[in-house]
């Protein structure tokens, strides 16, 4: 397995709270969709995803309850709270801006 | 399958049994369940799919530790997980827990006991509506100070000022209440109409006096306390209109008071002041005044105003009112003002115990710290982070402080019932100590912040973040020698704390003695006293009472086993009782402002001779000294030197003001007595034969009858009290008990604060001592190896000994000295408290150095004799 690159510091949230944006999931459904969306370029650990997790809901930006799993099974599912859908928009434009501004520098000859 | 097992296995060793922590399991579980499928999806076999999935989670302590903190019940169940580890660790260690929660529950306990006293006497307002607007007014005297008022002169008060919504005056009296079984001496309120709307109470039943029954001949009518109509009446709803017998006079019930209300203190009834318009003499001071300020006027104006009308009656009235003044204070201030420093003193010296007994558990607790270090590290390396063990050590603190608390709220209830019942009668509103749930809050605070203190070091010093070395070894790491300077800090703070409360004790202690020491000027041993009131319901008339007390007198002096027997019109010790302005025949007149002042006695013959009190010249009163005979008079020493020095007093006569009879011819002088008490130099002196008295009518129907006896007086006092009721059934006879004990009792305040003090500072004493040897101990502990290999090198038992005695020795003696210099600071809070000593008194100081530095030093001794047992060869051995 060729070696995956490290996250950046707070690059988790903003994918965890993107994944979560499409729909409700559990904690192993999140992992896999940014997985998924990533066309298995990145590996989410679950030692950081977990307490990922519980960090974003702790300041709100999601919040989780019971559910029954596709395969019929008693999991935790997470969704998106109001907090946490504004907080995905302003993360966004900011990581734009930022990796548009580090490209312009690694543009740079 | 057989993973599944093994997955719900291991989760269910880890978890604990409550709902969060078995949600954030399930999660995981659900996790490595759904990883696990997908890896043998993917061909692994079960066995690798399962590890691959645990792998993947790394450190699943920490995640489900964050877990815990983060969903909502994690608060709470933080709190419970440490509670109980805390409690099995406690239960674990029962020597540990006990000495801990006892020494906590002495110091809290205590704390709460002086607490409910302070809370009652100082901080409780007084029980009736806006008490800080109720001013206690006092007539300023030119020579005497402030001083009970004359009737005319609180009737100008009353009539001219325009600050007051209500002022009245009032007599704390007691009178022979005849209840059928006895005439118990029972506190009556002799009040002006007024003092029931000062206060603002309403009668439940009737109604309260009104002007005219002040006036004379309508005085007859009385005011239940509601304590009364309770135990007398039954709480009889028709007892309004009947009749109850006070010194043998019929007063008629007119009105039942409230629950709670009772002024003055401990009134169980009232009666109309009389107040007779043609007769207002400005003379006799005898009145108490209170006013109520009106809303908007301050104390200052209030004063202001009074000053300007004293001095307006001054101007009016100077032969009587002359330099007279008004002094206003808060009603408060005055109830509580003698005793306030007292309790500060004590509030003081309970707070030292309790921050001795803080830095003990303190130190108890930093002795665990070696001990439990290798579990924190553990703990650390598993994820714990530092907040959260001190959160834990934190926890566990408070349990210990709450148990202390608990226990020390126990103790408070027993304190408090004892303090009660042994204050002396001079601490005012002592009814209204109690436990209440005030003091209960105050307990709880004092816990709180009582595991505050002795917990933070501890906790601090605990968590500390040294894995390594903790993991390898307790004692030696500089985390350890850093504990152990802590450690001699607390001991040396509390050495000091000590010598300041022992000192405080010692002065207490050398002041009661010095007070004992003092002669009271008679001779207590072997004499009995009690108190004897003729009713004027029988007694009507001066020659009947004259008689009987001749009578009782005879037959005192005739009961087997009394040498001789008199009687007196009040005691010595008393205080100031009857006080007048006399003149000396023959000399310059001064002015009245100026005149001179004596204690005015009434006694009987053989007076001097039952107390012990010597007769210096001339000779005693005797039974032939009646009206018919010339006035006589005889002085003490006091009086002589102060007006006589260098001349022969017998034979000068003097004239007593406010006395229309010839002057008394001196015939006799008499050793001083402490008149005012132990603590007071004798004042000049003059007794009176009864017989002469003329105001024996009105004043001189109680009288205290001394016996001297020829043996035990306790053994003497039945057939004493016998022999005078005899006389007369219904004849009230008090407060009958030995001189020596009346003696004593006229320092129950003293030995009160004494008593208390000493306990304080032996509990301190004992505690710091509890203190010195645990570090000591400890440190012979640690120090096994390095005193094996010493020992093995040559040195002898004695030099072990030095070593550990001199390190014991320099914490306490940097802790005496510390004491010593915030003595130094502090004593002089206790001036008032003391007598014949000084603040600083070098003897105290020294003795209480002493005797700290020597408990320390056997403190130490006997650890050190300990480490001078070590065996080398064990010792080198010993981690």
């Amino acid at each position: 397995m060729a070696k995956k690159p490290d996250l950046p510091q707070g690059t988790l949230d903003l994918l965890v709270l993107k994944a979560l944006s499409l729909s409700p999931m559990h904690g192993y459904g999140v992992g896999q969709r940014i997985q998924q969306l990533a066309e298995d370029m990145l590996t989410v650990e679950e030692g950081t995803l977990y307490p990922a997790l519980y960090r974003i809901e702790q300041k709100g930006w999601i919040e989780s309850e019971w559910g029954v799993s596709e395969n019929n099974r008693r999991a935790r599912f997470y969704k998106l709270t109001r907090q946490g859908r504004k907080q995905l928009a302003v993360q966004e434009s900011q990581w734009e801006h930022l990796t548009a501004a580090v490209a312009k520098v690694l543009q740079a000859t | 399958m057989a993973w599944r097992k093994v997955f719900r296995d291991r989760l269910r060793a880890l978890r604990n049994s409550d709902a969060v922590h078995r949600e954030i399991d399930e999660e995981l579980l659900f996790h490595l369940e759904m990883r696990t499928e997908e890896n043998v999806r993917r061909g692994m076999s079960p066995e690798a799919a399962r590890r691959e999935a645990e792998k993947r989670f790394g450190r699943l302590t920490q995640i489900k530790e964050l877990g815990y903190e983060v969903r909502g019940g994690g608060w709470f169940e933080t709190l419970w997980q440490d509670l109980r580890y805390g409690a099995r660790m406690f239960l674990k260690q029962p020597g540990f827990t006990l000495i801990a929660v006892l020494t906590l529950a002495l110091g809290i306990g205590a704390n709460t006991a002086i607490f409910s006293v302070v809370n009652a006497v100082l901080l409780r307002p007084l029980p009736f509506a806006e008490p800080e607007r109720i001013v206690w007014m006092s007539d300023t005297l030119p020579q005497l100070g402030a001083a009970p008022t004359s009737l005319p002169e609180f009737l100008d008060w009353k009539d001219q000022n325009q600050s007051f919504e209500h002022v009245a005056a009032f007599l704390n009296s007691s009178m022979f209440l005849d209840t059928g079984g006895g005439t118990p001496d029972t506190p009556v309120g002799i009040v002006t109409p007024e003092t029931f709307a000062l206060f603002r109470v309403s009668p439940i039943l009737g109604r309260t006096f009104t002007d005219e029954e002040t006036l004379p001949g309508r005085v007859r009518v009385a005011v239940l306390a509601h304590s009364m109509w309770q135990n007398r009446f039954g709480s009889d709803p028709n007892v309004l209109g009947r009749r109850i017998d006070l010194d043998g006079v019929a007063y008629t019930i007119i009105g039942v008071m409230p629950e709670g209300f009772s002024f003055p203190d401990r009134a169980q009834l009232w009666r109309p002041l009389p107040i007779d318009p043609n007769k207002l003499d400005r003379g006799p001071h005898y009145l108490r005044v209170v006013g109520r300020l009106k809303p908007e006027v301050t104390l200052t104006q209030a004063q202001a105003e009074m000053s300007a009308l004293a001095a307006r009656l001054s101007a009016q009235h100077p032969e009587k009112n002359a330099g007279h003044g008004v002094k206003l204070e808060l009603l408060r201030d005055v109830v509580v003002g003698n005793i306030r420093p007292t309790l500060f003193v004590l509030l003081g010296a309970v707070g030292f115990v309790l921050l001795i007994a803080c830095a003990n558990v303190a130190n108890l607790l930093l002795g665990r710290v070696g001990v439990r270090q290798k579990e924190t590290a553990l703990r650390t390396a598993l994820g714990a982070s530092r907040l959260r063990l001190v959160r834990q050590l934190f926890t566990e603190s408070m349990m210990l402080s709450i148990a202390g608390g608990v226990a020390g709220l126990l103790i408070a209830f027993g304190g408090v019932k004892w303090l009660v019942s042994m204050a002396p009668t001079t601490i005012p509103r002592v009814h209204e100590i109690a436990v209440d749930p005030g003091v209960i809050c105050f307990t709880l605070l004092i816990s709180v912040a009582t595991s505050v203190l002795f917990g933070l070091a501890p906790a601090l010093q605990a968590s500390r973040p040294e894995l390594t070395d903790a993991l390898k070894e307790g004692g030696r790491s500089s985390a350890g020698r850093q504990r152990n300077r802590l450690r001699s800090m607390l001991v040396i703070s509390e050495v000091a704390l000590s010598l300041v409360l022992l000192i405080g004790a010692g002065l207490m202690i050398r002041s009661f003695a010095k007070l004992n020491q003092i002669d009271p000027g008679f001779n207590p041993d072997g004499v009995l006293k009690m108190g004897v009131s003729l009713l004027p319901s029988k007694y009507p008339d001066d020659e009947r009472v004259a008689s009987f007390y001749q009578q009782l007198v005879e037959r005192a002096a005739a009961t087997p086993g009394i040498v001789s027997a008199a009687a007196i019109s009040d005691l010595p010790l008393l205080g100031s009782n009857t006080s007048d302005y006399f003149t000396v025949e023959g000399r310059p007149p001064v002015a009245k402002q100026e005149e001179p002042s004596i204690e005015y006695h009434v006694v009987t013959p053989r007076y001097f001779e039952s107390m012990g009190i010597p007769l210096l010249a001339g000779r005693d009163i005797g039974w032939t000294d009646t009206k018919q005979a010339p006035n006589v008079v005889v002085i003490n020493e006091a009086f002589a030197q102060r007006h006589f020095a260098g001349e022969n007093p017998l034979g000068h006569r003097i004239s007593l003001q406010g006395q229309e009879r010839d002057p008394l011819l001196i015939v006799g002088v008499v050793g001083d007595v402490r008149q005012l008490g132990l603590d007071r130099m004798p004042v000049a002196e003059a007794f009176v034969p009864y017989l002469q008295d003329p105001l024996s009518k009105t004043y001189m129907r109680s009288m205290t009858i001394v016996a001297r006896t020829k043996s035990d007086p306790a053994a003497i006092a039945g057939s004493l009290r016998a022999a005078l009721t005899s006389l007369d059934q219904s004849l009230p006879v008090y407060d009958l008990k030995p001189m020596t004990e009346y003696l004593s009792d006229s320092l129950a305040g003293r030995r009160f604060n004494l008593i208390l003090l000493t306990a304080f500072a032996v509990v301190a004493l004992l505690l710091a001592a509890v203190g010195i040897y645990g570090v000591i101990s400890y440190g012979v502990t640690q120090r096994t190896h390095e005193i094996g290999i010493r020992m093995a090198l040559g040195a002898e038992k004695g030099d072990v000994l030095r070593l550990v005695v001199r390190q014991g020795m320099i914490m306490a003696l940097c802790g005496v000295a510390i004491g010593l210099l915030a003595s130094f600071a502090l004593t002089r809070v206790m001036e008032s408290l003391l007598f014949g000593v000084s603040v600083t008194d070098p003897l105290t100081f020294t003795v209480i150095a002493l005797l700290l530095t020597s408990v320390a030093l056997l403190a130490c001794v006997l650890p050190a004799r300990r480490a001078t047992k070590v065996d080398p060869l064990i010792a080198l051995r010993y981690e």
